[in-house]
């Protein structure tokens, strides 16, 4: 057992609290209580997964797993008899929570109101569901707590005193939130209600935790609060700055309800500190953030969880006490770490099968963690719920109905089969987004492919064809995006068939995905930009930019294409445009980074790496550009600090070892280390060799002579000599031929660019790095230049080619695609021949930017000769 | 609302329409402000029965 930090822990839950929002309210003195806290801790912003919807958020929370290990898969889940849906209950979750193992090692938990916990677990402590302060019945009359709420049920009744019904507080509770109360007209406008409901329901769950926390014992407590989340949602609109379209008497009416939400939380804050003992370490935390400034979307587009598009990737997490250092921040916590934290602080193991970290940098002295191979696999009683669990219907109902309310669902169809069977649909769809977000996107793949081809759901077909780019299906994301044209067709043509009323009517709802500007464009540049054609890709996501100016994604990629291009000025702009949108955007801040080093403004670019990762923490290349700009500042200490923590996130990293052989053998004189990282890049990272290949008589030679023109070492043994069908020679190298058997010559190409003809590519050892720069020629031109060749003048006059090479051909080119689809250590750059003879300069500079060394672009120009374009189909 | 004691200690006068406050306090502030508004409404209730008689008289 590694050394207990804490003997007590609460956590408290705020969602969507956002230090955006607190920071100014701590500078103006609005939330002492919270400000004193972070003094006396530390604190920093907590990444949120994708997609940020409460119910996975805070599972993901309490038990350190990613939504297809825990479970939880959005808000509702089918009713076991399926005649209806539910809100999602905590017999779905597949995993122990951290209150299970606190149980099975004898501690006591009280566990309030956290995500999905009804019905309530047999844990040793007390358990109130998120159901408790659900107020069902108007006020006055007997207001029951279903079964499930309460566990033990020896607490009912006290608990059941603590509940605060929305009717039953007064304009003394609401004037703060609504300081034009009784001037409004709450019968035209029903946001008074809401606004009151959410203040009932924190009251509720302040009151049951604070009986809790000081009349019972208890090792570890969770608290969660909805209430911030509510409000914004509500009334995040409504927050100063004034927005254009928000009338005047209706934003004066709401425009204090976020930050009076924010000033009651500290206040109950205030109360709940007062009642602990020193002995306590508090953790305050949020599932995500929430967009409060010019980043508040204008409009939602057309999905079941649309509000969550209000959400920012970023919330807020904060901790104090025994076990934790005093006025620090932290950096690249993740929700996924709050329970290997607590289990850390605790000195217990952490599971070895958790998706998070503890946050160690928080702590005020160094530990040896325990660990433990999977905490699921342990037996024992852990107070989880009997295998055989029924839920009752009745007790989720009133729980859907505030769902509903909030926006979070639909409400039911007349249709049930085929609302569960969509609500269906969504769950896989959430659990391929989370699993895209953990970066496993074969896994999402496999969920979206079906999912898709089902429904033909636009969003479904968007995150597929970004799963494919990220897997480098090209092919497969091709064929998607045309998919997604003809539906876009499909539905203009629909729309034009509506009258002018019923037009105007859908574009004052809900925007569908497709409907977005030029949506197909930028997946479409995406796909260019993937496959090194940088000019195409920019010109469409320009286009995407002049119809969408604010759209961050857009901005970042062309940002990401500049610096492909190497065009630093131009990608400068896009990076500083996207910090315009978004500061905190750790993407922006990387580019820009990159453009000042290469500019050789190496502050600035520090400034900006550092950033990038104060961000996003968990960034290698952000780390690694840190190490280089503070080795050319000559702060070799502190750059092999930098390149050592890059290693450690993506152990592959060449340049990275590479840099530390060459500091700690020439600066640091740590010759061991040196050789540390030698033996590494020996044993396991290959040279690089640049091919050139495609089918024969597809251009291959000419590229070749192109790149031995631009200065590149091109390895050819110039046996087979020039002759009429490629007068300036073949460049080829003999020993290639032999590959499928010998590759005894590939040490001789490392370094260099060496011509290898398609099919010979799947040959090709896994222990080097290559770059493929792929000729394609139209194949009618292809047979023809070979029939030539081969001395068959008279087939191409006739057109007369033997009978299936055609096919053949074709079926060998997808062969070697998916080849280099499959291979980690491939790079690929497609140049169309027929491009090179009337575009040169486009695609040569395509080239000089796919590899790592720039040519002599003049010299490259002058190789491409017309003339030599003979054989046009 | 405020009084000071002797102590020095802050003494507080519950509303009776409540407080945000009381609110915050959690189980023991919602306790003393519903303690509070019945008694006043019970007191209420008395007064009323109470002028209500005297008309009868």
């Amino acid at each position: 057992m590694s050394k207990k930090l804490a003997k007590k822990i609460l956590v408290i839950g705020w969602d969507a609290a956002d230090w955006k929002v607190i920071m100014p309210l701590i500078e103006q003195g609005k939330m002492p209580t919270l400000a004193k806290f972070i003094s006396e801790g530390v604190h920093g912003a907590i990444k949120t997964l994708d997609p940020p919807l409460s119910p996975m958020l805070w599972t993901s929370m309490a038990t350190g797993y990613r939504a297809d290990k825990h479970g939880i898969t959005g808000f509702v889940e089918p009713l076991a008899d399926n005649s209806g849906l539910r809100p999602v209950t905590s017999t779905s979750r597949k995993t122990r929570a951290i209150w299970n193992i606190l149980h099975n090692q004898g501690m006591k938990s009280n566990v309030v109101s956290w995500w999905p916990t009804n019905p309530t677990e047999p844990i040793n402590g007390v358990m109130v569901s998120n159901h408790y302060q659900v107020a069902n019945k108007p006020f006055g009359q007997d207001w029951d707590m279903p079964d499930g709420t309460v566990h033990p049920e020896s607490m009912i009744d006290i608990l059941k005193e603590q509940r605060v019904h929305p009717e039953e507080l007064t304009g003394a509770h609401l004037l703060p939130f609504m300081p034009n109360l009784k001037e409004m007209d709450k019968k035209k406008d029903k946001r008074s209600k809401s606004i009151a409901k959410i203040i009932a329901n924190a009251a509720s769950v302040h009151a049951a935790s604070t009986y809790l926390q000081r009349e019972t014992e208890w090792d570890f407590m969770a608290v969660y609060h909805d209430a911030i989340d509510h409000f914004c949602h509500g009334a995040m609109k409504f927050h100063p700055p004034q927005r254009p379209g928000i009338p005047d008497e209706v934003y004066n009416n709401y425009k204090d309800v976020v930050v009076s939400g924010y000033l009651f939380h500290d206040m109950m804050l205030e109360r709940t500190l007062s009642q602990l003992d020193e002995d306590t370490t508090v953790i305050i935390v949020s599932d995500h953030g929430f967009h409060s400034d010019h980043l508040r979307p204008k409009y939602f587009v057309k999905e079941p969880a649309a509000p969550a598009q209000e959400h920012s990737p970023f919330g807020m997490i904060c901790m104090r006490g025994p076990g934790i250092k005093k006025g620090e921040k932290i950096y690249g916590a993740s929700i996924l770490d709050l329970t290997p934290t607590i289990l850390a602080l605790y000195g217990l193991p952490i599971g070895l099968t958790m998706e998070g970290k503890p946050l160690i940098q928080a702590f005020d002295q160094e530990v040896v963690l325990d660990t433990i191979p999977d905490w699921e696999k342990v037996e024992g009683d852990f107070g989880t719920h009997p295998a055989d669990l029924q839920e009752d219907p009745w007790a989720a109902q009133e729980a859907m109905q505030q769902l509903i309310e909030l926006g979070y669902i639909e409400a039911p169809g007349e249709n049930i089969a085929q609302r569960i069977a969509d609500v269906k649909n969504e769950s896989k769809y959430y659990v391929a987004r989370n699993l895209l977000d953990a970066g496993k996107n074969d896994k999402a793949i496999e969920i979206l492919e079906p999912i898709f081809e089902d429904t033909k759901e636009t969003r479904y077909g968007q995150k597929l064809a970004h799963a494919y780019l990220s897997t480098k299906k090209f092919k497969k994301c091709r064929a998607l995006i045309e998919k997604l044209k003809e539906k876009q067709i499909q539905l203009k043509a629909e729309e034009e068939k509506l009258s002018d009323k019923e037009l105007t009517k859908k574009k004052k709802g809900f925007l569908k995905e497709i409907e977005l500007p030029n949506y197909i464009d930028y997946v479409e540049g995406l796909l260019l930009m993937y496959l090194n054609r940088p000019e195409k890709a920019l010109k469409l996501l320009r286009k995407v930019e002049e119809n969408a100016p604010n759209s961050l994604s857009v901005v970042v990629n062309i940002g990401k294409v500049c610096l492909m291009r190497q065009r630093w000025a131009d990608a400068q702009d896009a990076f500083i445009k996207a910090l315009a949108i978004d500061e905190s955007n750790s993407f922006a801040h990387h580019g820009l980074g990159v453009t000042f080093l290469r500019e050789n403004k190496l502050e600035e670019a520090l400034e900006e790496f550092l950033t990038a990762t104060e961000f996003d923490y968990f960034y290698p290349k952000a780390h690694y550009h840190i190490g280089e700009t503070l080795a050319k500042l000559e702060k070799y200490e502190e750059a092999t600090q930098a390149f050592e923590l890059a290693i450690s996130m993506a152990p592959g990293m060449t340049k990275a070892h590479k840099w530390l052989i060459e500091i700690y053998k020439n600066q640091l004189n740590q010759l061991e280390k040196a050789a540390e990282h030698e033996r590494f890049i020996k044993e396991k990272i290959k040279g690089e060799i640049v091919i050139v290949s495609g089918l024969p008589r597809s251009g291959t030679s000419m590229m070749m002579q192109i790149l031995d023109k631009g200065g590149y070492d091109v390895l050819t043994d110039k046996v087979r000599e020039a002759d009429n069908n490629n007068p300036k020679g073949y460049y080829e190298f003999e020993p290639v031929k032999k590959l499928m058997m010998d590759k005894s010559w590939l040490p001789e190409a490392e370094g260099k660019v060496v011509k290898i003809i398609a099919q010979l590519l799947p040959f090709l050892p896994s222990n080097y790095d290559y770059k493929i720069i792929f000729m394609r020629r139209d194949m009618n031109e292809v047979l023809k230049s070979q029939q030539i060749m081969l001395g068959k003048e008279k087939d191409v006059k006739s057109k007369v080619f033997p009978m299936g090479l055609n096919d053949a051909f074709q079926k060998q080119l997808i062969k070697v695609e998916n080849w280099i689809d499959s291979q980690p250590n491939v790079e690929m750059l497609s140049v169309d021949y027929s491009n090179v003879i009337d575009n040169a300069e486009d695609e040569i500079d395509n080239v000089i930017s796919f590899l790592s060394s720039p040519g002599d672009r003049n010299k490259m120009m002058k190789v491409v000769d017309k003339k030599l374009y003979r054989n046009k189909s | 609302m405020k009084k000071e004691k002797e102590t020095g200690e802050k003494e507080y006068e519950i509303p009776t329409l409540g407080s945000l406050g009381l609110l915050a306090l959690g189980d023991v502030g919602l306790k003393m402000w519903r303690e509070k508004r019945d008694a006043e409404e019970a007191k209420e209730k008395k007064n009323s029965e109470n002028s209500n008689s005297k008309g009868d008289e």
